[in-house]
């Protein structure tokens, strides 16, 4: 039996196919097998019930038994092929599927887990399809999985796309693949700066925040075009005279060749990076899938010479800001309490300062919130997002809490106001004065 | 699925478990003067199977025809001559009514719903029973108004 002949989204069904066409299984065992599966059904069909129906749906009967044969085939394609047939041959069919739930459990607590060490590693992009999967549609899987009767459906929403497209699985084994493809994903963009490989996706497109692509596919391809010019992966631009160099060192390669220049630049690249061992061998074949993938636009790309649409030159960004809380009308103060409970359920500074900007129009209310919500390292985010304007009169505030504590009005400082004054104190020159001038 | 799918349900075994649990119950009805032969019994399961296919239902067990005949033989218009045809029509009601209200009723709670209008404001009329009165306690389900007024619980 040729297990490459398997169809991962239809395991059991597909593996007694196979098994029947090579005369695997015999007439009896088959009987036994269609018994003891409607037996299962029967079981299923009573657990949702509540034994308090005689009947259900067709629907629902085929959606429990999609349910029952997945669970097998998770139990299943965890044997070896030798024991894949055996257990065919001779294994009661309850066995396999109580084997193949408790899998399915096991799963699922490895996912929760790999899902909990991508949002540890703290990537902040401001691309709202990677943040709202990793915060909202993952975890939602997890809320609305239902192992017991929908154990081949999908739940959740996961927008965010892949460098690699998982297409032939569905259920809990899609989502143990798609969580341990997003890991390593993450970990190898985390080893670039953050502002850096924002400015890189921003040059790929303004609208970047807005748009659906996949991150790890740009930085990977700059920082392996990096390598290959010897130029420094860390700032992943490649530049016009750059991009000339690369389309000398890349034009007239077949594609076996550019898949290897392309292989051997990602290995040298990888001496560089700091990944544990446990790592390196994943990265490196998921580097590889990619990487591959890759040949054919870059072939493209030579052939037409537009290599600028692969390798990226990172743009200067003007930074357009505006004044985002204009001095408005103060919240009503059950409104603000409100919203201070909502903030601090918060685990994400990015999650708090997405809520500010929606509900805060005044900058009283945004001292107060700062006092009450914010702690640590998360006060610069808050500063980072703020106008000129804006800093200048929260400054003035703080230089006001300063005179009382000269005048014995007050005792010290506050957290968010000490840390505003070291934030405003490590500004570029310029943008203090700017500031100091608002204030005068 | 192939072979190995729902197609598996209508098999012989089950068409004579239900069929023998419908003899038994001339033991209850024989003392309303109500009994059905071996080739009655076989009829109601043929159509009940019927009626599971057309109303796009399974049924796992010896079915609901025994249920119904316990549950509506003492009626006082569950008439002798017409005992087959009503336990049938009554099938077919059933089934409609499960689908109707989003299978959010029992089998109970449906049989005891439908006896009551039966022997109630319908006064033995299938029609009455099916195109009005359940009709509105299963538009009362879907519109998520569980307390449409159960009588039958009175």
């Amino acid at each position: 039996m040729d297990e490459q002949q398997i169809d991962k989204k239809e395991y059991f069904n597909s593996l007694l196919l196979l098994a029947r066409q090579e005369d695997m299984l015999t007439a009896d065992r088959l009987q036994q097998i269609q018994g003891e599966l409607f037996e299962l059904l029967k079981k299923k069909a009573e657990a949702f019930t509540n034994g308090e129906s005689t009947s259900i749906t067709i629907d629902r009967a085929e959606q429990f038994f999609a349910s029952i044969h997945y669970t097998i085939g998770v139990y299943l394609e965890s044997l070896t092929l030798e024991e894949k047939v055996k257990a065919l041959k001779d294994e009661a069919l309850d066995y396999m599927y109580q084997k193949g739930f408790r899998k399915i459990r096991e799963m699922v607590k490895e996912a929760k887990q790999i899902l909990e060490d991508i949002q540890a590693m703290r990537f902040e992009t401001g691309n709202i399809a990677f943040q709202d999967t990793l915060n909202k549609g993952l975890p939602a899987f997890f809320r609305d999985y239902n192992p017991e009767f929908k154990a081949h459906e999908d739940a959740g929403s996961i927008d965010y796309p892949l460098a690699n497209v998982i297409s032939d699985q569905t259920g809990i084994t899609f989502l143990a693949s798609y969580l341990k493809a997003l890991k390593t994903e993450t970990m190898f963009v985390r080893q670039f700066d953050n502002a850096v490989v924002e400015n890189l996706l921003a040059s790929y497109d303004e609208e970047y925040k807005d748009d659906l692509f996949n991150i790890y596919e740009l930085v990977l391809m700059n920082a392996v075009g990096c390598e290959l010019i010897e130029g420094d992966e860390k700032k992943l631009t490649i530049d016009a005279e750059e991009r000339a160099v690369l389309t000398h060192q890349l034009t007239g390669k077949n594609t076996v060749e550019l898949t290897a220049m392309l292989c051997n630049a990602y290995d040298r690249l990888a001496g560089r990076l700091d990944l544990k061992d446990a790592e390196k061998e994943e990265q490196k074949a998921y580097a590889y899938r990619t990487l591959s993938k890759a040949v054919m636009p870059l072939s493209d790309a030579l052939k037409q010479n537009r290599l600028e649409s692969i390798f990226l030159e990172i743009k200067k960004r003007e930074k357009k800001q505006k004044p985002v809380l204009a001095q408005g009308k103060e919240m009503e103060d059950e409104k603000l309490r409100d919203l201070i409970e909502e903030i601090r359920d918060m685990r994400y500074v990015s999650d708090k300062i997405a809520l500010i900007r929606r509900n805060v129009n005044n900058l009283d209310d945004m001292a107060e919130l700062l006092d009450t919500c914010f702690f640590g390292n998360e006060f610069r985010a808050v500063y980072a997002m703020l106008h000129e304007l804006e800093l200048a009169y929260l400054w003035e505030i703080t230089r006001d809490e300063e005179e009382k504590i000269l005048n014995h009005q007050a005792i010290e400082l506050k957290e968010w106001q000490k840390s505003l004054l070291s934030y405003v104190g490590a500004l570029p020159d310029n943008k203090r004065k700017a500031i100091l001038i608002l204030m005068s | 699925m192939g072979e190995f799918g729902i197609s598996l349900f209508t098999n012989e075994y089950l068409t004579k478990q239900a069929k023998e649990s419908i003899v038994r119950t001339n033991e209850y009805t024989k003392k309303y003067g109500l009994s059905l032969t071996e080739k009655e019994a076989l009829l109601i399961v043929k159509e009940k199977n019927e009626a599971l296919r057309s109303f796009g239902r399974v049924e796992f067990g010896a079915g609901i025809s025994e249920k119904i005949i316990m549950e509506f033989a003492d009626s006082p218009y569950l008439m002798k001559d017409q005992y087959v045809e009503t336990i049938i029509e009554l099938q077919d009601i059933f089934y409609y009514f499960k689908n109707e209200s989003l299978d959010e009723l029992t089998d109970d709670e449906l049989l005891k719903i439908m006896k009551y209008y039966f022997d109630h404001d319908c006064q033995g009329d299938l029609g009455f029973l099916q195109s009005t009165l359940l009709e509105n306690v299963c538009r009362s389900i879907r519109y998520g108004q569980r307390n449409f007024n159960d009588k039958s619980k009175e």
